[in-house]
């Protein structure tokens, strides 16, 4: 529960994998698509080099991955959980 | 729009001095590090032919002979193209997604930049003769202790080279994406392999010191 707002979210669901990123690499992402998916342009705007940018989607990318795959492994698990108990009932 | 977000969420890090000196890839890589490297290896290589030092393979800095212009800006391209060859291909391997030719030959250019205040320190009058006097000493006996002028201007290009290798291990990392220990001893691994064939290539184009006009290099 949110202790400013009161707001409290519960369920038996998995996040989005975007969601599940930390802040900055969502605005990271949010920049990359809302400047047309150029890192040339990001570069530019934010006075860095091409692989400087690169290399930071290159590392979400990675993330995103990681974030991925676990996500499927925990579906595979309560999917087998499932298969478990039905299999028992 | 981009213009709403903060820069730190793609900048890494703010842009200091010590950033400038040790890092600038962070701001600088591709076509404009090109520009800038191949510019400073040309300066560097007049400043050498000057200075009576010359680069007879990627790591080497050796002062105290008389050389022709030519020879340390030839050497300067050789040592940039061989280890940039080197890079590319070791980038194949270890990082094949998005890595650009133009980032690794651009940023290995500037990282040769320390070079230049090397080579400059050993031309005035009295570094170059305390250096041709240790390197005659040197050639016909014992090590013998190098002139003020000469140890001081000495341990300054020392410096410089670490410097160097520490940029072109920075200009790795970060054309490449590559951090941590299997990157360093990869690094390593380049550089050495850099070094022989450098050593190789520059004898074969240049004839040996001997036939670059450099004494005692026969």
């Amino acid at each position: 529960m949110c202790p400013e707002c009161g707001t409290a979210v519960q369920g038996d669901y998995l996040l989005p994998a975007l969601s599940r990123l930390g802040g900055e690499d969502q605005q990271f992402a949010l920049s990359f698509i809302l400047g047309s998916g150029s890192l040339k342009e990001m570069a530019k705007l934010y006075g860095v080099s091409y692989p400087t940018v690169r290399n930071r989607l290159d590392d979400l990318i990675a993330r995103l991955s990681a974030i991925i795959e676990s996500q499927e492994q925990e579906a595979a698990e309560d999917a087998a959980g499932v298969d478990a108990d039905g299999g028992g009932g | 729009m981009p213009q709403e977000t903060t820069n730190a969420a793609v900048v890494p890090r703010e842009m200091t001095v010590a950033r400038w000196l040790f890092n600038p890839f962070i701001r600088i890589a591709g076509g404009q590090a090109l520009a800038i490297g191949l510019t400073v290896i040309v300066l560097s290589g007049l400043a050498a032919a000057a200075a009576g030092v010359h680069f007879d393979g990627l790591l080497d800095f050796h002062p105290g002979y008389s050389v022709s212009f030519r020879v340390p800006i030839v050497e300067g391209f050789v040592n940039w193209s061989v280890i940039s060859v080197i890079l590319v291909l070791v980038s194949l391997l270890v990082a094949p997604r998005t890595v650009r030719v133009i980032d690794i030959a651009g940023t290995q250019a500037l990282a040769r930049w320390p070079l230049l205040p090397a080579a400059l320190a050993c031309v005035p009058g009295p570094v170059r003769e305390a250096n041709d006097e240790l390197v005659a000493a040197a050639a016909e006996g014992p090590m013998v202790t190098p002139p003020a002028a000469g140890l001081v201007a000495g341990l300054f290009a020392g410096a410089c080279a670490i410097w160097m290798v520490w940029l072109m291990w920075k200009a790795f990392s970060v054309a490449c994406n590559q951090r941590g220990g299997r990157a360093v001893a990869i690094f390593v691994a380049a550089l050495l392999a850099g070094e022989m064939a450098t050593k190789f290539l520059l004898v074969r184009l240049l004839g040996g010191l001997a036939a670059a006009g450099v004494p005692g290099g026969s």
